[in-house]
């Protein structure tokens, strides 16, 4: 018989633990991985090469749909670059409510993470729950800007639109009258009742998932000293977010770099000590508990302070619609805006943000003119997958799938 | 960290090789390409920088910088002067047509700063810092695919991102973007064909470029 040493194998491009549409070439001996090969950019649907070719406004749908799970915080670094290219501020209710909606966004994308990873290393009933409390969050994106997923809501110079003073109800008689009035309990009265409901409800719902993991002996044997990264190593190989932190390095964009109005609110960066998988589920569940936290000090804060949320300059803002059936100006303000857009001066910036997977950074070439010359994402599950080949040599294929799962990738990040 | 900080620390003999100024208040080095690789080990090394984390990497075309498609030129003479001439001078201190673009973050510092270094088509080459920084090895291999820079002492620098057999760098500006190639079943020959593209580009709104002296 032949004495095979090495052998190959394909993990993916479609296979449910890839989390989308990724290649890895395995090198296997036995089960242990020896090498790992991954081939990247079977989702690459060249948005930057599109975003040259488009006005300004035109690619804040694009950023949605980079990283899927966590739209929001995408607009938002991209919305930076040009507010920091225009050199204007928004109104400060638009940064509390950019604040808030990041902070859901970080929830929606952790949820998402946590339920899937678990799934992945085999505890099924977690994914039910997560995305139970996922659908609360969508529901207050879709009563705010009208979508659920992919909702261009922060433009250049403020938000769309405020926050609705009524989120939509349950209807229809197959519910019975029972369970509707269960269904619409927390529905009564505005977005922001809405949202604070579910604030005082959740820390409860993160310890139930606490309970069923935390201590878990499965999940211990799974996660612990599995993708071990030193936070030297951490840094050389470019981790960010809770990759970073759950190595033991104290940085977090919002404490230390500040946008928006995180430095008017409080909260703690999570630091894991390890570095393993282990760690940074703790970190990352931790994190969910502080959003928590900043959502509630927003909604206090947004409750006491109505206002304007987007700037009143109309060269670089649409006129409200109200002026437009009335006002000449308006009128020819909203077809120069949606026609021609507006000129961005001269300059390159970069702008990054502490996205929920990462740094997320936008770096923006403009040479006056109406589109953007250059735009380059630059997306932390990229980086992260780069070093995969590094965390996973030595452990078995089943491992594979846990540190896949803590890398937190999502492809259509990765592969733009 | 103040840009004059900065100019103090760089040592004297990098001083006439490199160019340092603040661009939209973030501190950008242009630095020449024969003294690239030192220059990046001096801001890694230095105690007082120590930039040690590499966030980005990314490349530019500047072929058609500052190049409006709508010349709006005649109405300035006629009328009010809200249309401007396109300057490339920008373009033309810069003499090359690419540019790398490096982001770096000091985490002890808490600063930011963007390297520049340009190349261009006659020479294509740059050192990599895949030593010095090991997260660039995917942002280099991702310029060679979309730009075709090419960088001395990668260790595997292939195609990353396009697909498999993919012929020429997509974010070069003289590439189209509807892309060169379209590939189809043929019934005839019962396999994959790939063809010259059909698909015409259609421009819905020109780019244009107007003085703007209000933001800066």
């Amino acid at each position: 018989m032949n004495n095979i040493d090495h052998y190959k194998m394909n993990f993916g491009p479609q296979h449910p633990a890839a989390h989308g549409v990724m290649r890895l070439v395995l090198d296997l001996d036995g089960e242990v991985i020896k090498k790992i090969d991954a081939h990247a950019g079977l989702l690459h649907r060249s948005i930057e090469k599109i975003c040259e070719n488009n006005l300004y406004t035109q690619n804040v749908g694009y950023m949605d749909r980079l990283d899927y799970v966590s739209m929001m915080t995408n607009e938002h670094s991209y919305v930076l670059a040009i507010e920091k290219l225009l050199n204007i501020n928004p109104p400060i209710r638009a940064l509390y409510i950019r604040t808030m909606f990041d902070e859901i966004t970080r929830l929606l994308n952790h949820l998402l993470w946590l339920g899937a990873h678990a799934l992945d290393i085999g505890a099924m009933a977690l994914f039910l729950y997560c995305f139970r409390e996922r659908e609360d969050l969508m529901d207050c994106y879709e009563a705010t800007t009208g979508g659920r997923l992919h909702v261009a809501y922060y433009r250049p110079g403020g938000v769309y639109r405020d926050l609705p003073n009524s989120m939509p109800k349950y209807k229809g008689k197959e519910f019975g009258e029972k369970r509707l009035k269960e269904l619409n309990y927390n529905r009564d009265g505005s977005l922001l009742d809405f949202i604070s409901d579910f604030v005082a409800r959740f820390p409860n719902l993160v310890d139930e998932y606490e309970t069923l993991l935390t201590d878990n002996r499965i999940w211990k044997q799974r996660t612990v000293g599995i993708g071990v990264v030193s936070p030297e190593r951490a840094i050389a190989l470019g981790f960010t977010g809770p990759m970073l932190r759950g190595s033991g390095v104290e940085w977090d964009l919002r404490k230390k770099q500040p946008y928006a109005v995180y430095d008017k609110l409080e909260f703690k960066i999570p630091v894991g000590s390890n570095g393993d998988c282990y760690d940074r589920y703790l970190v990352r569940v931790a994190e969910m508990r502080e959003s928590n936290k900043i959502i509630k000090q927003c909604i206090d804060w947004l409750y006491k302070n109505p206002g304007p949320v987007m700037l009143e300059n109309s060269k670089i803002t649409p006129p409200l619609r109200m002026d437009m059936k009335t006002s000449m100006e308006a009128l020819i303000h909203h077809f120069k805006y949606f026609s021609e857009g507006f000129i961005v001066p001269k300059g390159e910036v970069y702008a990054a943000i502490e996205q929920p997977k990462g740094e997320f950074g936008i770096y923006i070439v403009s040479d006056g003119s109406n589109k953007p010359y250059r735009v380059k994402m630059r997306a932390p599950s990229y980086v992260h997958l780069s070093a995969i080949d590094e965390l996973a040599r030595g452990h078995l294929i089943a491992d594979l799938v846990t540190i896949i799962g803590t890398l937190d990738i999502v492809l259509g990040d990765m592969d733009r | 960290m103040k840009l004059d900080e900065i100019k103090n620390i760089i040592d004297d003999k990098f001083s006439d090789k490199i160019k340092i100024f603040l661009d939209v208040n973030e501190i950008n080095i242009d630095v020449e390409k024969s003294i690239f690789y030192d220059f990046c080990k001096f801001l890694k090394n230095n105690s007082n920088l120590k930039l040690d984390f590499l966030s980005d990497i990314s490349g530019v075309d500047y072929l058609d910088y500052g190049k409006s498609y709508w010349e709006t030129v005649d109405s300035t003479s006629k009328g009010f002067s809200r249309a401007h001439k396109s300057d490339l001078l920008y373009f033309l201190y810069m003499k090359n047509r690419f540019c790398v673009s490096y982001h770096f973050l000091s985490y002890q510092f808490n600063f930011r700063l963007r390297l520049r270094v340009f190349v261009d088509l006659s020479d294509m080459r740059v050192d990599s810092v895949v030593s010095l920084w090991p997260t660039a090895n995917w942002h280099e291999r991702e310029l060679y695919d979309f730009f075709g820079v090419i960088f001395v002492g990668h260790p595997n620098l292939i195609r990353i991102l396009t697909d498999y057999g993919f012929e020429g760098h997509p974010l070069r500006k003289d590439f189209p973007l509807t892309g060169e190639y379209e590939i189809r079943y043929d019934e005839n020959k019962e396999k994959i064909v790939r063809e010259a593209s059909q698909i015409k580009r259609v421009i819905n709104t020109p780019k244009i470029i107007r003085k703007d002296f209000r933001y800066r």
